[in-house]
């Protein structure tokens, strides 16, 4: 059955915490790893007779995301009741957006591995509330309350995406997406963005489309355990289509949870009936309006997009698409290699020096590499003297360690730490006639062409770095050798 | 005004109802059956099912008591079919009001012992319940 042809359908469902200060409606403040219950009041808590209130900072990263997604924002959005029933959300609903949401009908284009782009529609982004967390325990569950009311955009795509790695590419692009706009740290490890992949096969056997049931997977919290997620449940219907048969018409939409210990999915439940979530407005919350002025004031917050700068960089720099996907990880880096590169600094070198020694550095110290210390002007200079051969790529890194540590100009800390390379012709001539004059016997080699002719060169070239201790432009030391070897 | 425990354990959607209409919000009660059940009579079948969506357990007696009494409560409302609403656009809220943000400026939490002092059970920090199975939760 190795050569069954099918066509992999996933839709994916991204839930994004928002990085406000404060809850979504009440003033308490979020945290991560705090005491339990010690970031709450009467409004997450679910007491009776408490009143939410809108953050309006958490309305304005809603509609901001919805923009760079390429959505209709919605002039008139109003909130929902969701029933829902257990203990970490105490008011036995959760308020969220029904048919009127925020934004819809987006798309977003994520980069594929054969450098195509891809675009994925975009049905739908809502703000809602987050659950608190329920710690299970023996016979009890115990509850935590700190992040309940936590602002969360649900983002849900249409089903676009054909392969594991596509769903992957998703994630990690939308990731970059809120990043760059400044409205989520989308931190996996702290669960700021889950995902819920919806899969199904469409088929094709003896001419006929059949469409294996739905499947979706909850709560998944890496884009490793999203890939792999989707490949394990790509195989797995695929082995009951083969063994059952059993395509949508016949089968209910399952839900699965991943285990990632066992590297598999399990079925959580089966679903004898749709969901009855019985929405109605919320009556304690007041509809939203957005007239053109607030959402220009919105807009104007929006910045160039990953994506958007990463082709940049190759079009316009000559990066390879590598180099320019790892720049714009995160925004600082790729602003910061922007503008070294907008200061006259040659860019293939600034990014080698930002991705092989910066990087490296920032990372130990758990920064971004533009937060170093070295000015946007300083590290554009220290390029210009690379790229004119005043100093070898070596000795630029070095200084490049150096600046992040010293605040003087990298010419000084280069001729302090003895860095400048000998282009001085007349010095250099000197150097290299004496190891000619050491050196008879490779000499002799290049001079009757023989078999080791290329490395008798390299061997003199390294005489003369030996003598200057690596200081020797090697352009001009090959120059003056060839020159002396061919009089 | 309610006390504390009830709000975290306890309650169920079907006392929210309740509770709703004590408050006097009776356009919040209706919405809500208007969802729930589309026909008028409510029958013992589904009484069962939304006692079993709430986490209910109520008697046989309470089924067939809630049956009737739901029915007569829709049966009322029902009234409000009569009314010819073709060309009325939909009310999102009944005041007109929009707009009403808050800054995103902290403000001081309860204490731990506000937070959870009326609990019925706790452990440390922590309200705890009987322990959940098939915990689908999650928002």
């Amino acid at each position: 059955m190795a050569n069954i042809d099918y066509k992999v359908i996933v839709g994916l469902e991204i839930h994004v915490h928002l990085r406000t200060r404060t809850k979504m409606f009440c003033g308490c403040e979020l945290s991560f790893g705090d005491t339990a219950n010690s970031h709450v009041c009467p409004v997450c808590i679910g007491m009776p007779g408490s009143l939410p209130v809108m953050n309006k900072t958490a309305v304005e990263y809603a509609v901001l995301v919805g923009m760079a997604l390429n959505c209709e924002i919605s002039k008139f959005t109003k909130w929902d009741r969701k029933s829902y029933y257990y203990p970490d959300l105490p008011k036995n609903y959760q308020i969220s957006q029904y048919d009127l949401p925020i934004s819809r009908n987006g798309y977003i284009e994520i980069p594929l591995e054969d450098g195509a782009i891809k675009k994925i529609r975009i049905r739908r982004a809502h703000l809602e509330e987050d659950a608190g967390k329920n710690l299970h325990t023996g016979s009890i569950s115990r509850i935590d309350l700190n992040r309940a009311g936590t602002p969360l955009l649900e983002i849900v795509t249409e089903p676009d995406m054909n392969s594991p790695a596509e769903v992957r590419a998703l994630a990690i692009e939308l990731q970059r997406i809120v990043r760059f706009l400044g409205v989520s740290e989308a931190d996996m490890q702290k669960g700021h963005m889950r995902f819920e992949p919806n899969i199904n096969l469409h088929i094709t056997k003896a001419g006929k489309i059949f469409k294996t049931p739905i499947t979706e997977i909850k709560n998944l919290n890496s884009f490793r355990s999203v890939e792999r997620s989707v490949a394990y449940e790509v195989q797995r219907q695929l082995d009951e289509f083969i063994d059952t048969g059993k395509t949508m018409e016949m089968g209910n939409k399952r839900t699965f949870g991943w285990d990632d210990q066992r590297q598999a999915t399990y079925l959580q439940r089966e679903k004898e009936e749709a969901h009855d979530y019985r929405y109605f407005p919320d009556p304690d919350l007041v509809p939203v309006v957005f007239d053109d002025a607030m959402l220009a004031k919105i807009r104007g917050r929006m910045c160039e997009l990953p994506l958007q700068m990463q082709q940049r960089f190759v079009a316009d720099y000559g990066l390879s698409e590598y180099d320019a996907g790892v720049l714009t990880a995160d925004r600082k880096t790729a602003e910061y290699f922007d503008s070294v590169v907008k200061a006259g600094a040659d860019a293939k070198r600034t990014c080698n020096l930002l991705t092989q020694t910066g990087l490296k550095i920032a990372n130990d110290k758990g920064v971004a590499v533009a937060e170093l210390g070295i000015e946007t002007e300083r590290l554009a200079e220290l390029v210009k003297m690379a790229q004119s051969d005043e100093i070898s790529a070596t000795a630029a890194a070095t200084i490049f360690v150096e600046m992040t540590q010293n605040t003087e100009p990298p010419r000084i800390i280069a001729e302090k730490m003895n860095l400048l390379q000998k282009s001085d012709a007349g010095e250099l001539e000197a150097i290299v006639e004496q190891v000619i004059a050491e050196n008879p016997q490779a000499v002799e080699e290049i001079k009757t062409g023989g078999k080791k002719i290329g490395k008798s060169q390299a061997f003199l070239t390294g005489q003369v770095m030996q003598k200057t201790k690596g200081r020797a432009n090697p352009k001009v030391v090959t120059q003056i050798l060839t020159k002396l070897l061919t009089r | 005004m309610y006390r504390h425990k009830d709000s975290i354990l306890d309650w169920t959607l079907i006392m929210r109802y309740f509770q709703s209409e004590a408050d006097g919000s009776l356009a919040f009660f209706i919405s809500v059956f208007w969802n729930v059940f589309m026909t008028i009579r409510i029958d013992e079948q589904q009484v069962r099912q939304t006692a079993k969506l709430a986490r209910l357990s109520l008697s046989d007696e309470e089924i067939s008591r809630f049956a009737g009494q739901l029915s007569a409560i829709l049966e009322y409302v029902e009234k409000l079919n009569q009314l010819d609403t073709a060309n009325v656009e939909p009310l999102a809220h009944c005041l007109p009001v929009k707009n009403v943000f808050r800054d995103d400026i902290p403000k001081q939490s309860l204490n731990l012992e506000q937070a959870i002092g009326n609990a019925p059970q706790r452990d440390e920090e922590f309200f705890t319940v009987p322990k959940i199975f098939d915990d689908s939760s999650g928002a």
